[in-house]
């Protein structure tokens, strides 16, 4: 059943203007698991992302999405096994809510689940609890509710692997748990393998079953979290002294002050 | 609770779906099928007051008897196949050829401010026919007009190969193509009033006449060229209104995702927008607002799935252009007020109110 894992990284470098951004990045990603990706501003996060989608071209290395290198999928044929959530912008163009969710049937054209569309598209409505809002213009709608349509999409998308670009950077405290408890009940349920841009390190421990640390484009810890969130690391990859802990079960982190001298990557 | 999304098999999904979206989205389809017929109903509503309305003996009454043969005098006849049909013609092909171009540019690029005018398509037109007028073309026999047209469209394929050429290179954003169009119209402009100032007064007569944009005087010729631009291009961009949609929806990066080869879509909508906005304007002279406010108004009223968006918008930018030439024959008739100018007196006020009350659903 299970055979190759849904992504798959090795030795990914990318070189962005002359200065290596992202390099010898190896990571794996099976179905079920959400893996965190963190890190201090300019590590590298984003640009990893925008590299296992293609957006980004690469300097060296490989992306392998289902065993297959991504160069190799046809453009339709990625999209349909890998899915982009993205942070919300730019103009709506009079488009509504069920209309920005159906693009996400868009790579399914001319393939027999064409078929189902409105079926997926009314199911990821209905998942992101949008159904009411869905012959609303998207650009009525709140960030949150933006962010909600866009996740709707890339479930319309049916695709393994769902990649998530701080999914909760505009959201309250309330909407960012649900969306998370959504991500991983996706990952858990669903078999969805997604990664996962975050920036509280507490939700992304709590939420994620790896977590990645990226400094200065280089992997400084991965794992579990409490193998990633030291001190140390902290004090590396961010420059600050922090307090990591665990009460009543859950992890727990608190920057304490920012350390002089400490070569922080923007 | 959770409905199975991945991989939903169809009877768990149904069991938890709300019914009525089925019925909101079949009720928003006969909407729009409305929209289309009523829009194309005043389409022909506006055809007929064309081709009867105007100076001369040729009335709405007469043009009832057409049927009757030889009911029509001689000079009415004339008036009818030679002037009033090839001008309706035009302004047909001109608003519904601007008005795609410019639903198609603002797609692309994600920016509900761009038209083939501001990206200097049109002014580049008037400079080259102002350069034609310039340098005498009026002074060749029988061939003045057609120098002229040549130039106009000579000049606006030089900006379109600019902005081709920028929307090709893949690191360019729109924004930048946005802004080198706000460009490339100051350089026009200012080319053209470089002309007018050293043009003579007859030439500069000729010249603010063309920068009007006009559908006077329209030949069938003129007509037949025009036309073919359009219909050589609407396959092409028809056909890429899915990718349209994922542009307009999420951007260039989304569309990728989504797997469109987005550098390929942007040369071909580009080039097919800006080459039959270029073949329009370069015999009408410069009708800026169309391409501009026909998609708005369309977006508005059928929202933004382009595979709806795009012939709705052609059928608003021709009832728009037809009905600027029908007021501004009729209103100070017999003077006839040039079709640019009376699209501006129309279009401005209509925008602004959009603008102003609906801007949230332009995405303003």
């Amino acid at each position: 059943m299970n055979a190759a894992p849904l992504l798959q990284v090795q030795d990914l470098s990318c070189r962005l203007g002359g200065r290596m951004v992202l390099e010898g990045i190896e990571l794996t990603v099976t179905a079920g698991e959400v893996l965190g990706l963190i890190g201090a501003n300019g590590a590298g996060k984003s640009t990893l992302l925008r590299c296992l989608l293609g957006l980004q071209r690469r300097s060296s290395g490989r992306v392998l999405v289902d065993g297959c290198a991504i160069e190799d999928h046809d453009g339709p044929a990625l999209a349909r096994r890998m899915a982009w959530v993205p942070q919300p912008k730019g103009a709506a163009m009079g488009m509504t809510v069920v209309e920005a969710v159906a693009l996400g049937r868009l790579p399914h054209r001319g393939t027999p689940g064409a078929a189902d569309d409105e079926r997926v598209v009314a199911a990821s409505l209905h998942a992101l609890q949008l159904g009411a809002l869905a012959l609303r213009p998207v650009a009525e709608l709140s960030g949150g509710e933006r962010q909600r349509v866009l996740i709707a999409r890339a479930l319309a998308q049916q695709a393994r692997l769902l990649l998530f670009d701080e999914p909760t950077s505009d959201l309250d405290l309330r909407h960012q748990l649900a969306t998370l408890q959504r991500i991983r009940a996706l990952a858990h349920d669903e078999g969805v393998g997604a990664v996962v841009v975050m920036h509280d390190l507490a939700l992304a421990a709590r939420f994620c079953d790896r977590l990645l640390l990226l400094a200065g484009g280089r992997t400084l810890a991965q794992g579990p979290w409490p193998v990633v969130l030291t001190p140390e690391h902290l004090r590396q990859a961010y420059g600050v002294e922090a307090l990591v802990a665990e009460t009543h079960g859950l992890p727990f982190v608190a920057p304490l002050r920012a350390l002089q001298g400490v070569p922080v990557h923007v | 609770m959770a409905a199975s999304l991945v991989v939903a098999p169809p009877q768990a999904a149904d069991s938890t779906l709300p019914s009525s979206l089925h019925q909101q989205l079949l009720a928003r389809q006969w909407r729009r099928i409305g929209l289309l017929l009523a829009a194309l109903g005043l389409l022909a509503l506006a055809v007929l007051l064309s081709l009867g309305l105007g100076s001369g003996s040729l009335t709405l009454a007469r043009l009832a008897q057409l049927a009757q043969p030889g009911s029509l005098t001689e000079t009415e006849w004339h008036v009818l196949t030679q002037l009033r049909l090839p001008r309706t013609a035009m302004a047909l092909v001109c608003g519904a050829g601007l008005a795609m171009a410019g639903v198609a540019l603002q797609g692309i690029t994600r920016n509900p401010l761009v038209s083939p005018y501001t990206l200097g398509v049109s002014p580049a037109a008037a400079f080259g026919a102002a350069l034609a007028i310039l340098y005498g073309a009026a002074m060749v026999p029988g061939w003045g007009s057609v120098i002229t047209v040549l130039a106009a469209f000579a000049s606006a394929m030089v900006c379109a190969a600019v902005v081709l050429s920028l929307a090709s290179v893949r690191s360019v954003s729109p924004v930048v193509l946005v802004l080198a169009g706000v460009g490339l119209t100051y350089l026009f402009a200012a080319l053209t009033a470089s002309v007018q100032f050293i043009a003579s007064e007859q030439q500069l007569a000729a010249i603010v006449h063309w920068t009007f944009g006009s559908l006077n005087g329209r030949t069938w010729t003129e007509v037949a060229v025009a036309g073919s631009a359009w219909l050589l291009v609407l396959p092409v961009i028809l056909a890429q209104a899915p990718a349209l949609n994922a542009l307009a929806g999420g951007g260039d990066e989304v569309a990728r995702a989504l797997g469109f080869a987005v550098t390929r879509v942007r040369i071909s909508v580009t080039l097919a927008a800006v080459f039959s906005a270029a073949a329009i304007v370069s015999f009408t002279g410069v009708i800026g607002f169309v391409g501009l406010v026909a998609p708005h108004i369309a977006r508005l009223l059928i929202g933004g799935d382009h595979r709806w968006l795009l012939p709705f918008s052609a059928v608003a930018g021709a009832l728009l252009v037809l009905t600027a030439d029908l007021i501004g024959r009729l209103a100070f008739a017999p003077v006839v007020v040039p079709v640019g100018i009376v699209v501006a007196f129309i279009g401005v006020p209509l925008f602004l109110h959009l603008l102003l009350t609906r801007r949230h659903e332009i995405g303003a």
